[in-house]
């Protein structure tokens, strides 16, 4: 009956093992692909439409990129 | 006793198994992007953009069969600015955007390594709703993407190079989406498309391989130059 006990709890501590290395890495793939879509993307939905820049023209464009440049290491 | 056991053991098993079901799909949920920002303006603009789309757009000739044999003459060629050059030739021809194959990557992606190509591909996949915006909404749609967390760049505090450099590359798609949208439209002409196109590629494979600033500025100026004379053709249905 002991040995049974044992290997019971054998049985219980690898499932366990299985399932915390498997959440982990569930944990880990979802880290991955979320990419840039959610975190900061609330941060930046509290700040007002108004506050950022009309930018559509070519030359526009040009200037914001040549501006952006400079922070560029 | 025994039997005691085993059921003990199958309920732990059981509770265990649900907690990581439920605690996986909570987090898959959090990563599903979020569109509450758009105000109803914006709403309202994305819906004359696709009016607008389906009245200009023409009769499409072409199969299925056939757009995918004429795709594929363009991405035999061995030279990028020639590939430009079809491709924006298919759109001159056929009023429509240039869909590559289901197996290739955006031009500017395709010399990076596999991880950044992964990135780059996902970049440019997520990117695509920001250009159905206009004005204020698509520079905040880019900063989102670009993780800003203020609107003007100035302000960020962290990861100022990293998101510089995803912000910049948005804004390059955005002048290269508004010479393909001329070069539908027969306001500017397919080469002089493909030379800038291809110099705008260039910037971004620059960008996405962290080259520094003082080797991109040059071709900025480089870019200028050739926007000089398609400028005033490009613009016409902007803002």
């Amino acid at each position: 009956m002991q040995i049974k006990k044992d290997n019971i709890i054998w049985w219980i501590i690898i499932v366990l093992a299985i399932l915390v290395v498997s959440y982990f890495l569930l944990g880990s793939s979802e880290e991955d692909s979320k990419y840039d879509d959610s975190e900061q993307e609330s941060v930046i939905d509290e700040i007002k439409d108004e506050e950022f820049e009309n930018i559509e023209t070519t030359d526009q464009i040009l200037n914001e990129i040549d501006d952006s440049l400079d922070y560029f290491d | 006793m025994k039997k005691s056991l085993f059921f003990l053991n199958m309920t732990i098993v059981l509770l265990l198994v649900t907690l990581v079901i439920a605690a996986g799909s909570s987090t898959s949920s959090k990563t599903v992007p979020s569109d509450n920002f758009e105000t109803d303006e914006v709403a309202r603009d994305i819906a004359e953009d696709i009016a607008k789309k389906k009245i200009i757009e023409k009769p499409k000739s072409l199969t299925a069969e056939q757009k995918n044999t004429a795709r594929n003459i363009c991405e035999k060629n061995k030279n990028r600015k020639e590939r430009i050059r079809c491709r924006l030739k298919y759109i001159k021809k056929h009023k429509e955007e240039f869909k590559a194959p289901y197996n290739k990557a955006p031009e500017a992606c395709r010399r990076l390594g596999k991880d950044k190509m992964k990135r780059c591909k996902q970049f440019y996949e997520n990117s695509q709703k920001c250009y159905l915006k206009k004005g204020k909404y698509k520079n905040k749609c880019f900063k989102r993407l670009a993780n800003f967390a203020k609107a003007k760049l100035k302000d960020e505090k962290e990861n100022k190079n990293k998101k510089s450099r995803d912000y910049v590359i948005l804004l390059l798609y955005d002048i290269q989406e508004k010479i393909e949208k001329a070069i539908e439209n027969e306001r500017v002409d397919a080469d002089k498309g493909a030379e800038a196109i291809d110099k705008i590629v260039e910037i971004k494979e620059d960008i996405l391989n962290g080259i520094k600033k003082k080797d991109i500025k040059p071709k900025m100026l480089q870019l200028r130059t050739l926007l000089k004379d398609l400028k005033s053709k490009i613009d016409q249905n902007a803002n």
